[in-house]
């Protein structure tokens, strides 16, 4: 009874540790910016100070997800959404007819065609001839 | 997200949860790895700051604060979070489970 209670308090406190070494990660990219454009001088100390009180302390709420974000499209996670919304428009089976794609695949449509049409099936014409007429090749050099 | 993308996305979340899992669990079951994760999380983070502030004593208190954070007190978390954002998702390996569910999904 005593966990279940002290539960909530846990994810709390790691909540709030989170958010301490997230603030951390933020005042170091902030001072490695300022100090990569204004080198180590009195106003890049100023700069940081005011910068880091204003994203840290005042609007920490709002800078707190932008810099998880920048972080994020950082280590590329726009491409693994690309790939997720592509694949998932994808799933599944495929609803139009896919081009032959090897000869593995003819001989496997070939086939299906033939075990299809002893079945009694109406098999296209079109793709009847388009699967099972095939341009002699010509050798090389001819 | 058409009919049939709602199960691959369950699909994919699962392999995602299964893939975040597996370093507490091997630092769980094995304690050398435990302490190897620990070794390697630390040195993760000092270079790290060291890369943000260079070589100052400011680098060596700010790696103190992180790794007792993040490597001493949540070691399980971070070394979850690190394998799978900075290891998995940095070599595109993510990409690789995402084509290869699709993949198996359209031909099951």
């Amino acid at each position: 009874m005593i966990e279940i209670t002290l539960f909530p308090l846990f994810f709390g406190e790691l909540f709030a540790d989170l958010n301490l070494a997230l603030k951390i990660f933020a005042l170091l990219t902030i001072v490695s910016f300022v100090w990569a454009h204004l080198g180590k001088s009195p106003l890049s100390v100023a700069l940081i100070v005011g910068f880091g009180w204003f994203v840290l302390f005042d609007y920490w709420k709002f800078f707190g997800g932008i810099f998880v974000l920048y972080t994020l499209l950082t280590l590329g996670i726009s491409g693994i959404l690309i790939d997720f919304f592509f694949v998932s428009q994808m799933g599944g089976e495929p609803t139009e007819a896919q081009p032959v794609s090897s000869g593995v695949d003819l001989m496997m449509r070939q086939q299906a065609m033939l075990k299809a049409k002893a079945q009694g099936a109406n098999v296209p014409r079109g793709m009847q001839q388009r699967t099972m007429q095939q341009k002699p090749k010509r050798p090389m050099g001819r | 997200m058409n009919e049939r993308g709602t199960p691959l996305f369950i699909l994919i979340i699962g392999a995602f949860f299964i893939l975040a899992l597996i370093p507490p669990v091997v630092m769980y079951l094995f304690p050398a790895g435990n302490l190897l994760m620990r070794v390697f999380l630390a040195l993760m983070v000092y270079m790290t700051v060291k890369g943000y502030l260079g070589n100052s004593p400011l680098t060596l208190i700010i790696t103190a604060a992180l790794v007792y954070l993040l490597v001493i007190k949540h070691a399980y978390l971070t070394s979850s979070l690190f394998v799978f954002f900075y290891v998995l998702l940095a070599f595109q390996f993510l990409s690789v489970v995402i084509w290869g569910l699709s993949v198996t999904m359209r031909r099951g």
